[in-house]
């Protein structure tokens, strides 16, 4: 400490109005750590790519342009279809990751003593978490939609020289737009409260990433196993119980609000046939007990970490 | 300033069937510094975890500054700084980015506050680098402005000068000094028995989650009633002194005689010798390192070397 100021010198300025915590300066708090995360720019920097390379190839190609100067509502659909898929899908893996990370960094690092010592509350920590990660999620979103509009905006004026056809689109394909984007909105806070529930559980960077990356994956793949299983043993409750995985509801759920026109799940469906309410209702029971599951857990464990 | 700052009541910890804390009553004034002892495994940190709220008690409970933590830490932790263990921080952040991370947990606080507790410690000019490439004793100097940012009325050290160079052992005692004197309270577990007995005003020593003593410093190193002389024939001035009842305890220690006086002066001893015709060369009294009161106290009868 060779370059330590004299103590006393400083001591005097050390009287000063005495902070309290506040669970606005915790969402900062938490702003900053993502933002402070090189992997969180990495991911982004894989969204923005991915993206890029899937837009040029959704709006690419005489089929596509045909299908614009003919059926614009069919074009805008599988634009709408095409982007909701990529987002869920790479917003997914980024709001898990950065979720699990930034929760699970607390206890790896230690940090979390130094943040409770303060007299920051455990609920209140974890409540600032979330709101960060929603405030994060959703600036990546309206990012997003930026992009894809533009993106299709530049298009349809670069084919047809106009963007009549698509603001002259029914009422329907507003709708419907409004109902993808609340299925993106829904699949990020199911992404978040897993990611956070796998760091809350494991407290551990490696298992919070890994368990949390693994659920989606693993219940896809359930599904398979499950129709194998119903071939293999002519038992319906594999089926019945597949219709209650949470990948596959979620896959499902744009699909069975969207009854005017059918929609195609990029991933694995439930075996059988649900509809709307069912889908709100398992999404809204995993979601619940993700969300509780943290909330006990954190409230109650002792930090040893 | 004699009001209790820190209290344990009758405080206790169960991990399992092992008791890591047993019945302890520790009470820590206000502007003293106050070493906690004991060897690894004795019950200091899990104290310093139940102190700040970490885990919860099996029994008893803490007060700090007259509420209890468990149910008014919101409250009264944010008048507490605390180092527990290792240095925990953000090492993905910068060391400004660190202190503002915790300062918006605390509702925000001033740059110029941030500059200040940087300049304390000596890390102005590091405070833009990741603190993944600060040494074990920057990360400790950081952890410490972390712990000053709140300007706390009490300071919890677990272990403050790990990883600190002579020269910033050095520093780190006059710091806790100035912040002593200044009125703040220093609670310090420490390993190294000669910076407390010259930092700390008074010392518990806690051994298998027991409390063993506490006790002023200079109370516990003061001698009892021994003096040390240098002679040309100790053998000759221990038969003299042994023949009375006084001086039944003297002995040789590294050719010097080690015994009580008749009168409890150091003088009266000399003159006694003196008149027998032994004169002494000097004499000292007798004083007890911390770290010999330390082994005295917390190693099992038959295993002190």
């Amino acid at each position: 400490m060779s370059t330590v100021a004299e103590p006393s010198a400083v001591l005097s300025a050390l009287a000063r109005p005495r902070p309290r915590p506040s669970f606005a300066g915790a969402v900062r708090s938490e702003l900053l750590k993502i933002r402070g995360q090189a992997l969180t720019w990495i991911l982004i920097a894989a969204l923005v790519a991915v993206s890029a390379v899937t837009l040029g190839s959704v709006v690419s190609g005489d089929q596509v342009r045909n299908l614009l100067a003919h059926d614009p509502r069919s074009f805008y659909f599988n634009y709408l279809q095409a982007i909701l898929t990529l987002f869920n899908t790479m917003s997914g893996v980024l709001l898990l990751i950065v979720s699990s990370r930034l929760v699970s960094l607390e206890y790896s690092g230690g940090t979390i003593r130094t943040v409770l010592a303060r007299g920051t509350g455990r609920l209140h920590l974890l409540g600032a978490q979330l709101v960060a990660l929603a405030i994060s999620g959703l600036v990546v979103l309206a990012a997003f939609i930026a992009v894809c509009a533009a993106t299709l905006y530049a298009v349809v004026v670069a084919w047809q020289g106009s963007f009549t056809p698509i603001t002259s689109l029914p009422q329907v394909a507003w709708t419907d737009t409004w109902i993808n984007l609340l299925v993106a909105l829904v699949s990020m806070a199911v992404c978040i409260l897993l990611g956070t529930t796998a760091a809350v559980v494991g407290r551990s960077v490696a298992f919070g990433v890994g368990a949390a990356l693994a659920f989606f994956p693993a219940d896809n793949f359930g599904t398979v196993v499950m129709a194998l299983a119903n071939r293999l043993t002519n038992q319906d409750v594999w089926l019945q119980v597949n219709q209650y995985f949470l990948g596959p509801t979620l896959n499902q759920l744009a699909a069975s609000i969207q009854t005017d026109h059918a929609v195609r799940a990029a991933f694995a469906t439930p075996l059988v046939k649900v509809d709307a309410a069912h889908c709100w209702i398992v999404i809204g029971v995993y979601s619940f007990v993700f969300l509780a599951a943290s909330v006990v857990l954190t409230w109650r464990r002792d930090v040893l970490h | 300033m004699n009001t209790a700052v820190l209290t344990t009541h009758a405080l206790s910890k169960m991990y399992g069937s092992r008791q890591a804390v047993k019945d302890l009553n520790l009470e820590v004034r206000g502007g003293e510094v106050f070493g906690f002892l004991g060897p690894n495994g004795a019950g200091k940190t899990t104290t310093i975890r139940m102190a700040l709220g970490l885990i919860r008690p099996t029994e008893g409970r803490v007060e700090i500054l007259g509420s209890d933590v468990l149910t008014d830490g919101a409250r009264v932790l944010p008048r507490v700084g605390a180092i527990v263990e290792t240095p925990a921080l953000y090492g993905y952040l910068s060391g400004r980015n660190n202190l503002k991370a915790f300062a918006h947990m605390l509702g925000g606080l001033p740059d110029s506050r941030l500059d200040e507790v940087l300049d304390l410690v000596g890390l102005a000019a590091r405070q833009k680098d990741k603190v993944r490439s600060y040494s074990t004793g920057m990360k400790g100097r950081l952890a410490l402005a972390v712990a000053l940012l709140n300007d706390p009325e009490l300071l919890i050290l677990d272990e403050p000068a790990n990883g600190l160079d002579p020269a910033g052992i050095v520093e780190m005692r006059d710091l806790l000094r100035g912040l002593a004197a200044s009125g703040k309270t220093v609670f310090i577990s420490s390993h190294v028995l000669a910076e407390v007995q010259q930092i700390c005003d008074r010392v518990a020593i806690i051994n298998l989650g027991e409390l063993v003593r506490v006790a002023p410093v200079a109370e516990l190193v003061a001698g009892e009633g021994e003096f040390v002389l240098t002679l040309d024939d100790p053998a000759l001035a221990l038969e003299l002194v042994r023949r009375h009842g006084w001086g039944r305890t003297a002995r040789i220690e590294d050719g010097a005689l080690v015994a009580r006086s008749p009168s409890g002066r150091g003088r009266d001893l000399v003159h006694f010798l003196a008149q027998a015709g032994v004169w002494a060369d000097s004499v000292e009294g007798r004083q007890h390192s911390l770290e010999e009161i330390f082994l005295s106290l917390t190693t099992p009868i038959g295993t002190a070397s």
